[in-house]
């Protein structure tokens, strides 16, 4: 036989047994405690209770556990009820049951405090609150696949996103979702996570949405989940961003700098041909002047805008317009500079060993001018009484990472009394200018031909 | 009767040697020419021109409004601005001391 007077003493819930009290209109306001059980005190705080009434406790304890008690004294038809008691600072979870089938005013109530449980359910609904909330500002969705039951379910943004209306969906439903170019990479990315692969997935991709049929972009991160560390993934959580609007904005930027770009290329087409235009009307006033010193000057002078035009025509065929390949530009420079003297005596032949350096247009310029002078020097002054002459352009990093630009010939040399901050050619003076503007640094060898060197430092692209 | 002493600042050496021609052809004489903002402030500090002409995009970190306002405050040295810019902004940043 049960021992129910030892299940009585023994169990953690509260009981008691109650006699419901009465108004002059037969209104429930009031019980008595009759009886109650050893857990009774630890799960109601109320001590020593027995013939005492609950208003003496709580005055103002709610009516409905009044009116709930009565009904089921009167009906005999036990309930559950779940409420806040606030007199007594407690929540509790009551079953109350009928327990003498001849007196319809005893009701017994089995109870237990869930005041910290409320708390923790307050907490976490706070939580939940405030993720929704978040969510709903950043337009973050989220969703979570539990591998189990094979459930997906999702937060109220991620409907928003997607365009979908229904509470649930079935994992067929969810194919038609993603945009069929960018489903291999998205089951590749799901793949990956569940074997293992990869902790989780940062991935970008398309997706239709289900009220009208828009393709926008998303931003999805997942993970899978399960038991700690037990290495068998059993749920799959995610958020999803809607970057559609960054998606746009960074395609139309890319498209106003290709823009630019395409118009900045034009311009310096436009000024090269300006150039070549000023250098070609150069050309034609040299070619009907008689006076040797006349040609000479506009000579130099179709030379220097020649020069000039080669640096946008370099940066017209270039794929980078902040900087300059400084190995085609000086090839180039070189091959105009000499073209100037073809046909006349002595014949040169210049040969350039550049290497693969890019240089920003301000110092590519500065650079470019100073071996058209240097090469227009050795044509006029370094083989005299020679029918041909050679002439090497080289630039290369030295071993302390410094720039080298170095024009030698084979031709008779600098004259004995030559001192190069005294010259008073402009071929010459230009070229200290133009050092001084790469701050850089000149030195001279007459012992094997002519040799000039400069040495300056890159100015970061 | 000396000559009275002008600091050009410049970052193209092609475009300052024309303008040292010129104005040593007027007689007068250019200390030096320099291409940046920093130097412009030492060069003035240490060879204390009568004039400086000021160049407004420059090398370094400095532009030539900011440098120009430095050297005037600091050794009452006039400064006279040579630019390609002629829009209202820059004139206005020239006044303003700030680019």
């Amino acid at each position: 036989m049960i021992d129910f007077v030892f299940l009585f003493n023994s169990m953690s819930e509260g009981f008691c047994l109650i006699e419901m009290l009465y108004d002059e209109q037969g209104r429930a306001n009031d019980y008595r405690y009759l009886e109650v059980n050893p857990a009774f005190t630890n799960q109601s705080g109320l001590q020593n209770v027995v013939g005492k009434r609950i208003r003496e406790f709580a005055p103002n304890l709610e009516e409905f556990w009044f009116e709930n008690f009565a009904k089921v004294a009167s009906t005999g038809q036990s309930v559950e009820i779940e409420n806040q008691a606030k007199d007594l600072n407690r929540w509790f979870n009551v079953k109350v049951f009928k327990v003498n089938a001849h007196d319809s005013k005893q009701v017994g109530l089995l109870f237990t405090d869930i005041t910290a449980r409320k708390h923790m359910e307050e907490k976490v609904n706070l939580q939940i609150k405030r993720l929704l909330e978040t969510e709903r500002l950043s337009k973050v969705g989220s969703w979570q696949w539990d591998l189990i039951t094979n459930e997906f379910t999702f937060s109220d943004q991620w409907k928003k996103i997607h365009g979908v209306t229904k509470g649930k969906l079935s994992m067929d439903e969810l194919i038609p979702i993603a945009h069929i170019d960018d489903a291999n990479a998205i089951n590749a990315a799901f793949q990956d996570c569940l074997d293992g692969v990869k902790e989780k997935y940062d991935i970008n991709h398309r997706i239709i949405r289900q009220d009208n049929g828009d393709i926008r972009y998303i931003r999805a991160v997942a993970e899978v989940a399960g038991p700690e560390h037990s290495g068998t993934p059993t749920m799959m959580v995610g958020f999803v961003q809607d970057i559609t609007d960054q998606v746009n904005a960074k395609k139309s930027i890319e498209k106003s700098l290709k823009e630019k770009e395409t118009l900045l290329k034009e311009i310096h087409h436009r000024v090269k041909n300006n150039l070549q235009v000023v250098s070609s009307m150069l050309s034609l006033q040299k070619s009907q002047e008689t006076d040797q010193h006349t040609v000479e000057i506009l000579r130099e002078s179709e030379r220097r805008i020649k020069v000039m035009s080669q640096l946008h025509e370099t940066l017209h065929k270039s794929n980078d317009l902040s900087s300059i390949s400084i190995s085609e530009y000086l090839n180039a420079v070189a091959s105009a500079s000499i073209g100037l003297f073809e046909g006349q005596q002595p014949e040169l032949t210049c040969t350039c060993d550049v290497e693969k350096i890019r240089l920003t247009i301000s110092q590519a310029m500065a650079l470019g001018q100073i071996p058209s002078e240097l090469l227009s020097n050795c044509a006029k002054h370094a083989f005299v009484d020679r029918q041909a002459g050679n002439v090497k352009v080289a630039l290369h990093y030295n071993k302390d990472k410094e720039i080298e630009l170095s024009i030698v010939d084979d031709g008779v040399g600098f004259p004995d009394d030559f001192n190069i901050d005294e010259t008073s050619t402009l071929g010459l003076r230009l070229t200290l200018g133009l050092v001084q503007q790469l701050h850089g640094k000149l030195s001279i060898d007459s012992s094997q031909g002519a040799s000039i060197k400069i040495i300056f430092q890159e100015k970061p692209l | 009767m000396t000559k009275k002493s002008i600091l050009i600042v410049e970052d193209e050496m092609i475009t300052a040697m024309d303008e040292q021609q010129c104005l040593e052809a007027l007689g007068y004489e250019v200390i030096a020419i320099v291409t940046s903002g920093e130097e412009a402030i030492k060069k003035a500090e240490t060879e204390k021109p009568d004039l400086v002409l000021m160049d407004i995009t420059l090398e370094g970190e400095m532009d030539g409004i900011e440098a120009a306002w430095k050297i005037r405050d600091d050794f009452n040295i006039p400064v006279v601005f040579v630019t390609a810019h002629g829009d209202k902004g820059i004139y206005e940043a020239a006044i303003e001391g700030t680019l």
